[in-house]
């Protein structure tokens, strides 16, 4: 073998190792996003009460469930065709603008890149990562909504957020190609606004037809606080969230490991700098949120506010700068969360405060610091200004589908449980198990929830000799007596009508 | 039943299940469809027959 061919084999197994370290990368940071929704998981079921914690968790688990193979069927090709979709950019055009024919063939469902494929070792782990991000909207939108929401309503404003209008924020914002990137120069390099932003005010799109948990508010309009059943089970799960959301920023980088890494938008960066950043703006939501409220609720959550604050521009921010932008986000957010109860918002874990209010914070603080930052290629520089339309076009997107959806699952009575189910909780309504047998928190409910599953079930009723007998079912036997008599007292008869 | 078009290892790219075969692919993902479908609906009667049983026992 001469030296050429050498030097050709040596290539031809450092290029298989490179995409080998690519594919291994995406593949731990989906893991570790898994993380965030056991996280969802805990946070919502003990931001519950705990007549509706397993109902809480269901609604988790099925966001998650759903959002997989939905982004598989249009998720993924609406990111690759839909950056360029402007229907109302030169009159009126639905379909016009959106790229069938190019990448977005990649992104159909039957097509060679979306399955087992020896020669592709790339689109399956980014379609992983990406649907990761969209279960990430369902999460932060569906503890908003617990304990009132219908469950079928929430999977279909689920999978509306997760594979529909979020992924159209990406292909816009979040895309290297997106028009809101070319034209306006717009950057959000780890999410605060395609996922936080559209997420936390696609929720509230919700929260005004779903309407107030009963007892939220009283007469006059005061708000009433509607506390979960496990403070402890809430705080450990925003931790979790904290830890799945290393793997989420991970992943917003693309990994060369040939080359300098590239954030989404082909501009080099690297994970130093997100680290950074992601440490120090989590601790300026921590002790922002402490600084006004000293409660742990609200400090876990200032935690997950502090990292949104800084997202857009995690990988550009000097540390300390990052810090007192998670400071103002830990500090908006009781704020922002006061500020929508005042409004008769009833959002029960502060979703939009948390994600809504700190994901447009952390947009605008790109455009206020980092103005004039170069692009690449056709990228403009940073502004202030396509900053600012790009936090209107987020908002927008988030919340106006939502609204219209909202309305319409409400028009045909499938958005809210009745009255009677959430006075009942959903648990006992809904739910063929129970959170907490030994408890008898709602002790004079279980016994009717357990008759509702019964019969809805079909399930045969217990019979008679599968229920432990009582001592007065026990009859005496002949040769169990006690100096002649029966073991058990005789009962005293009945008097008869002779009598 | 071999159902992936690959037959030898050498230079195999896609190697799922009916992966030659377009039509089987599309009927294959509108089950899937049809299955989410269902089970959406499904959990919409659930709800209403629940919801009635709740307010006719209180």
């Amino acid at each position: 073998m001469n030296e050429e061919a050498v030097q050709a084999a040596i290539d031809a197994a450092l290029a298989g190792h490179t995409t080998i370290n690519l594919e291994i990368y995406y593949w731990w940071c989906t893991a570790l996003m898994i993380a965030i929704h056991a996280g969802f998981l805990a946070y919502e079921m003990g931001a519950s009460r705990s007549k509706n914690a397993l109902a809480s968790g269901v609604k988790n688990i099925l966001a998650f469930a759903f959002m997989i193979p939905t982004f598989f069927a249009f998720g993924w090709f609406i990111y690759l065709s839909f950056y360029n979709w402007q229907p109302f950019a030169e009159g009126f055009s639905l379909l016009g603008s959106i790229d069938v024919a190019g990448d977005g063939q990649g992104g159909v469902p039957w097509s060679a890149g979306m399955g087992p494929n020896l020669q592709d070792q790339a689109t399956g782990v980014f379609w992983a990562a990406f649907t990761l991000f969209a279960c990430t909207t369902a999460s932060i939108y569906s503890g908003a909504v617990i304990e009132r929401i219908k469950l079928s309503a929430f999977i279909i404003t689920a999978v509306f957020l997760g594979s529909v209008v979020w992924i159209i924020g990406a292909a816009w914002g979040w895309h290297p190609a997106g028009w809101m990137v070319v034209e306006w120069g717009y950057r959000d390099v780890a999410a605060a606004g395609v996922v936080h932003t559209i997420a936390g005010f696609f929720a509230l799109g919700i929260l005004i037809p779903l309407g107030p948990r009963i007892g939220k508010y009283n007469a006059d309009g005061s708000a009433n606080d509607l506390r979960g059943h496990n403070m402890p089970l809430t705080v450990v799960g925003l931790m979790l969230i904290i830890l799945g959301f290393f793997g989420f920023l991970g992943a917003c980088l693309i990994y060369d490991p040939a080359a300098q890494w590239v954030n989404i938008y082909g501009i080099p960066s690297n994970l130093s700098a997100f680290v950074f950043n992601t440490l120090m703006g989590m601790a300026g939501g921590i002790i922002g949120a402490y600084f006004l409220t000293r409660d742990p609720f609200w400090m876990m959550s200032g935690a997950l506010g502090g990292i949104f604050s800084v997202a857009a521009g995690l990988d550009l921010f000097y540390p300390p700068l990052a810090f007192l932008l998670g400071f103002v986000g830990g500090c908006l957010i009781p704020i922002a969360a006061k500020a929508i109860e005042k409004m008769g918002i009833d959002d029960a874990v502060g979703a939009v405060a948390v994600h809504g209010v700190c994901g447009v914070w952390g947009i605008l603080a790109v455009g206020i610091f980092c103005a004039g930052y170069p692009g690449v290629g056709d990228i403009p520089a940073i502004s202030f200004i396509g900053q600012l339309k790009g936090a209107v076009v987020m908002m927008l997107l988030g919340f106006v589908p939502a609204l219209v959806l909202g309305y319409l699952l409400r028009m045909f009575g499938l958005l809210r449980v009745r009255n009677e189910v959430e006075l009942l909780g959903l648990d006992p309504a809904e739910i063929p198990s129970i959170g907490y047998p030994e408890f008898a928190v709602w002790a004079e409910e279980v016994e009717p929830a357990r008759g509702l599953q019964r019969s809805y079930r079909d399930d045969p009723p217990p019979r008679r000799d599968d229920v432990p007998p009582r001592r007065d079912d026990i009859p005496p036997r002949r040769d169990d007596t006690t100096r002649g008599r029966p073991a058990y007292p005789e009962r005293p008869q009945p008097p008869t009508r002779r009598q | 039943m071999n159902s992936s078009p690959v037959e030898a290892m050498e230079g195999a790219a896609a190697i799922f299940t009916f992966a030659n075969n377009p039509g089987m692919l599309q009927t294959i993902f509108w089950v899937m469809c049809a299955v989410l479908v269902v089970v959406v609906v499904s959990s919409i009667i659930h709800e209403i027959r629940v919801g009635s049983k709740v307010a006719r026992r209180r």
